[in-house]
């Protein structure tokens, strides 16, 4: 998920209001949640098959 | 809106029933890459809309809406996965479902959130339509992987 540090880094650099910032930043970390957890769901998916 | 598995019939006073089929992890994933391209599309509708200024946002709540019942539905997919035997799940699967579900509901309250920003214009600087359309292309990017990652697992179990 390097793409989504650079969005990160990108949001940070805009003048933005510091609000609009958060919002986005959290957008940005639900978004980065829902691939991790998405993988590590495969992951052990794999290690216990049913 | 048709769920997976969702039967509709009519009871003897006409009033429509709803029920659901047994479920499968297929309609699972499948459920999950629904809910991705909701997501997806709802980002670039509201990045639209703030592009256009004055657009209708009809189409903006009609795929939030979207987005959010698919996140509903994954929720009840987990629900279903713990109380229905058929499925005969382990607990880290289960686990791993609930955790899915549980980031898609805290996904959908950060994009609301942004929505109601987006129809009350209180995102006045242009400046935030790169990074919206930015993190549209991530989530089409993790929907990619949703699919790379349904191959080797079905790889794995044959």
């Amino acid at each position: 998920m390097n793409q989504l540090k650079l969005v990160e880094e990108k949001i940070r650099q805009l003048e933005l209001d510091s609000e609009v910032k958060m919002l986005l930043a959290n957008i940005s970390e639900k978004v980065r949640n829902m691939f991790r957890f998405i993988t590590n769901y495969y992951l052990v998916s794999a290690i216990y098959p049913d | 809106m048709m769920i997976p598995g969702m039967i509709i019939s009519h009871e003897a006073d006409e009033r429509i029933k709803i029920e659901f089929a047994e479920l499968t992890f297929h309609e699972f994933t499948q459920c999950l890459r629904t809910f991705l391209h909701s997501v997806e599309r709802t980002l670039l509708t509201a990045s639209n809309y703030l592009e256009k200024k004055d657009g209708e946002d009809i189409e903006l709540s009609a795929v939030t809406e979207e987005s959010i019942g698919y996140s509903l539905i994954l929720s009840r997919f987990v629900a279903k996965s713990i109380t229905s035997p058929l499925l005969n799940v382990s607990t880290v699967r289960i686990y791993g479902l609930s955790t899915i579900a549980v980031v898609s509901i805290e996904l959908m309250d950060a994009m609301t959130i942004l929505v109601e920003c987006v129809r009350r214009n209180k995102l006045k600087s242009i400046d935030v339509i790169v990074p919206i359309k930015e993190i549209a292309g991530i989530v089409n990017r993790i929907i990619q992987s949703v699919n790379d990652l349904q191959k080797i697992q079905v790889a794995s179990q044959v």
